[in-house]
Parts: C-alpha cells; sequence; structure tokens
C-alpha cells in the first residue's frame, strides 16, 4: 500500500467521525489496529477488496459502537438511562435483546404504577387502591374519575402505600440488575455486516 | 443460488457466529498473535471464513471481558501491530467452553449417525 493511499486515509478518517461515542484513545488505537491491518493485507491485495472485506466505515462503527455500550451499560455504576439505550439497540439485532427490553419496560411501567398509587392514595383514598374483583382478579386503580371496580374488595387499604413505596423501590433497585445482568450472560456477537459476509 | 440454498447459507452463518468467540480464543491458545494472524489460522485451520470487520470489535470485547490482553509490538516493516494473548482468566474460560462444545457436539454427532449411514 502506498503511504498515505487517499482511499485509506477517507475511510479511517469517515471512522474516525463515526467513532464519536469512544473514548479519544480508544478511537486512536482502533484506527491504529485497522491502519496496520490494511497495510499489510494489501501488500497482497488491492486496496479496494481490502477496505470491502473489513465493511464499510458506518458498519464496522455500528459493532465498535454496540460493543462499547455494551461494555459501559454492564458495569456494576451505569446509568438507567444508558442501560435502557443499550437494550433498545441491543432489540433491533436479537430476540434474547428483545425480551429484556420487554421485561425492563414491563418492570419499569409496574413499579411505576405502584409507586404513583402511594403517592395519590392520601388524595383519593376510595379510588385507588389494590382491589381483589368478583372474578379473582386484582386490580390495581388509579383515577380520580371512576369509583371502585363494582363487588370488589380492598385488600390493603391504607397499608398500599407503605407497600407501594417498598415494592416500587425494590422493582426500580432490582430492575436494572437484571438488565446489566442479562447483558453480561446472554449478549451475543450483533449481525455482521452484509458485504463482509459474502467475501 | 435457490431459496433452499440460501437457507443452508443463512444457517451456516448464524452457526459460525455462535462459534466465533470460541475459535478467536482457541486461535490464540499457544501464543500471542495479531488481528490478521488470528484471521488467517482460522481460515486455514477451518472453514469458518470470518468475516474480517467483524474480529476487531469482538477482540476489543474479549479485552474488556479480561479474557485477552493486548500489547503493541513494532513491526520490521510497516506499521506497529497489536497483539493479543490469552490471560490466565481466559485460559480457564477458554478450557470450559471447549469442554461444553466437545459435549454438544459428541450429542449432535450421536443424533446424526442415522443420516450418515443413510449418505453412504
Amino acid at each position: 500500500m502506498p503511504e498515505h493511499d487517499s482511499r485509506v486515509e477517507a475511510y479511517l478518517a469517515e471512522l474516525r467521525i463515526r467513532l464519536r461515542g469512544l473514548a479519544e484513545a480508544d478511537v486512536s488505537e482502533v484506527i491504529a489496529e485497522l491502519r496496520s491491518h490494511i497495510d499489510e493485507s494489501s501488500r497482497g491485495d488491492a486496496v479496494d477488496a481490502v477496505l470491502m472485506r473489513l465493511g464499510s466505515p458506518a458498519e464496522l462503527a455500528s459493532l465498535y459502537e454496540t460493543e462499547n455500550l455494551f461494555d459501559r451499560a454492564a458495569r456494576s455504576q451505569s446509568s438507567p438511562w444508558l442501560l435502557l439505550r443499550t437494550i433498545t439497540r441491543w432489540a433491533t439485532f436479537s430476540i434474547a435483546g428483545s425480551f429484556v427490553l420487554f421485561m425492563l419496560i414491563a418492570g419499569y411501567v409496574v413499579a411505576a404504577s405502584f409507586f404513583l398509587a402511594a403517592l395519590v392514595k392520601p388524595f383519593s383514598p376510595d379510588r385507588v387502591g389494590l382491589w381483589r374483583l368478583a372474578n379473582g382478579d386484582f386490580s390495581l386503580r388509579l383515577g380520580f374519575v371512576e369509583g371502585p371496580p363494582p363487588q370488589a374488595t380492598e385488600l390493603l387499604g391504607w397499608g398500599l402505600i407503605p407497600a407501594g413505596f417498598l415494592i416500587g423501590a425494590v422493582a426500580f433497585w432490582l430492575i436494572p440488575r437484571f438488565g446489566r445482568w442479562a447483558i453480561r450472560h446472554w449478549r451475543r456477537v450483533p449481525d455482521l455486516p452484509s458485504r463482509a459476509e459474502r467475501r | 443460488m435457490s431459496t433452499k440454498d440460501q437457507a443452508i447459507e443463512k444457517w451456516e452463518i448464524q452457526l459460525r457466529k455462535g462459534s466465533l468467540e470460541l475459535a478467536i480464543l482457541a486461535s490464540l491458545w499457544s501464543g500471542k498473535l495479531y488481528g490478521l494472524e488470528i484471521l488467517r489460522t482460522l481460515a486455514d485451520g477451518s472453514s469458518l471464513m470470518v468475516p474480517e470487520g467483524t474480529v476487531y470489535p469482538l477482540l476489543a470485547r474479549l479485552k474488556a471481558e479480561g479474557w485477552v490482553d493486548s500489547e503493541w509490538v513494532e513491526a520490521e516493516a510497516g506499521h506497529p501491530r497489536k497483539y493479543y494473548s490469552l490471560t490466565p482468566s481466559g485460559r480457564r474460560h477458554l478450557l470450559k467452553m471447549s469442554r461444553s462444545w466437545s459435549s454438544f457436539a459428541a450429542s449432535m454427532d450421536r443424533l446424526l449417525r442415522p443420516l450418515k449411514k443413510e449418505e453412504r
């Protein structure tokens, strides 16, 4: 490969721009490693073929970004927002990811409902509660207009306030831990660049 | 290519993807290698045909997991090379993966034995 081949420089420059989510030191290391790979590979092969086998800068950057997101999200102090962002990306290429995303969203909805019920109960004691319906189902009712379900028995009464806060807090504590655990144990290599698959 | 062949190709891609991590770690069992050497080892020693762009992000992950370590070494000609080697925990992890793989392969072989007789 001639030094400073314009195709290679353009490829690496685009990759550098697309890797903006990574730390600068990591980006420099990725670029240096790929430069070394392209340099050695193109002694026997055409530069265009070498670059095509690597996949486009967009495809390659997406793989690095995904790995980087997973690594950051799996750490114990990662924020729930980063975790949700990572698992949303995971869900785009994996059934396991979709399942974890569904569990996470469902968990947060349940946790938020209990919290909200505990908060609203003092202001609307007759309309907010955990009810056992006539058919045996449970219903956590929140609302200011509707009354309690017909022929339903309230189960916790004022106890919904501590129970709601407790269940909500435990769920908010558990859900991100489940998300990080799932990332550490279930994640797999994301989908490969389609052009590179058909080398 | 017929739809049936495409289905087989798709299935093979999934199969290769699932075994890529094991294959990369196994290529490092005898000593340190840089990215291109890993790709060549996999191409020579198996029919894996690894997509090149996938290997480097995967190596970055294996490093983040603590299973491989890396160091830059000056090359005689050209750019420095980033060599990867297994860490002690990486060697233990690889041994466990290898045992699981052998047990899985033996089970599949038993299951496929009647088909092999048919193919003869």
